[in-house]
């Protein structure tokens, strides 16, 4: 078993084979070796963890995507059309959520579930303008009307289809 | 804004699923395009990202000639140029009649230093 802290100073004890779908936690364990002491994840909350660790336990046993550059291409395509049942519903949760759970997965090195919560972000995004990207998710236009003019004239060719 | 869409990996793999948006009815790429031009506008952060993926895969030269004026610097490095204007393309059209081949590489030789320094 695995013991993870997180930054609200909680323990999680964790079974090995699930905690291990995180890269930066196997590796960290492999640089170790078996030990009791307790892994700190500073930027990771419980709440979050929580969450992450259910992703885990559900994916357990499941290959990892391999180094190869074209196979990743492929499982890259694939999993852009795909997003499982089982993923949708637990991905279903609000905006806060979604990208703790995002920045979780970059940090924990967690591929399959940064590419879920990605791919359901860009899903948000399809078929939005700029204003409503920005409304979606609190952005601030930062672009001088002449700057987003020059832009949208670039682009024209993408636009006017 | 979540401090999730400053991460720079994060931010371009949501940007790489929206290019990869199935395709239209009447085009097999217009909703990924129309999705990164829209990001390209949201704010400057998203900015760079998302032109780098439009303009990553062009099969067509319209793009490039409506925004010549862009190009200027990179095109004429001579400083004793004149500026670029829809006057100076229109020979093309001349000889788009009698060139029965057409590339890029034989009207812009260094193509590719272009799109590095204009879009990256």
């Amino acid at each position: 078993m695995v013991h993870l802290v997180t930054s609200d100073n909680v323990e999680f004890v964790v079974e090995k084979e699930v905690v291990e779908r995180s890269v930066l936690i196997k590796n960290m364990l492999e640089d170790v070796g078996e030990s009791d002491q307790s892994i700190p994840l500073a930027n990771v909350s419980s709440a979050v963890l929580r969450k992450v660790i259910e992703y885990c336990e559900h994916h357990r046993g499941e290959p990892l995507p391999s180094g190869d550059a074209d196979q990743n291409q492929d499982e890259t395509r694939k999993r852009t059309t795909d997003i499982s049942e089982w993923d949708q519903k637990f991905i279903t949760v609000d905006q806060e959520m979604l990208f703790e759970i995002i920045l979780a997965a970059n940090y924990l090195d967690i591929k399959s579930l940064l590419d879920v919560g990605c791919k359901t972000v860009a899903n948000m995004i399809k078929g939005k303008t700029p204003d409503e990207i920005r409304r979606l998710f609190n952005i601030v236009n930062d672009f001088t009307p002449e700057e987003e003019a020059q832009i949208k004239k670039e682009n024209e060719w993408a636009e006017d289809r | 804004m979540h401090q999730a869409l400053f991460v720079c990996e994060i931010l371009l793999n949501i940007f790489t699923h929206v290019d990869q948006f199935p395709p239209s009815s009447y085009h097999p790429k217009s909703s990924a395009w129309k999705s990164l031009a829209a990001l390209a506008r949201t704010c400057k952060r998203f900015r760079e990202p998302a032109m780098d993926l439009l303009w990553a895969d062009m099969h067509r030269i319209e793009p490039l000639l409506g925004c010549v004026t862009r190009l200027y610097p990179v095109i004429y490095r001579n400083p004793n140029m004149h500026l670029c204007s829809s006057q100076d393309i229109e020979p093309l059209s001349e000889h788009e009649k009698t060139a029965s081949i057409f590339t890029f590489s034989q009207i812009f030789p260094p193509i590719n230093a272009f799109s590095r320094v204009c879009f990256y």
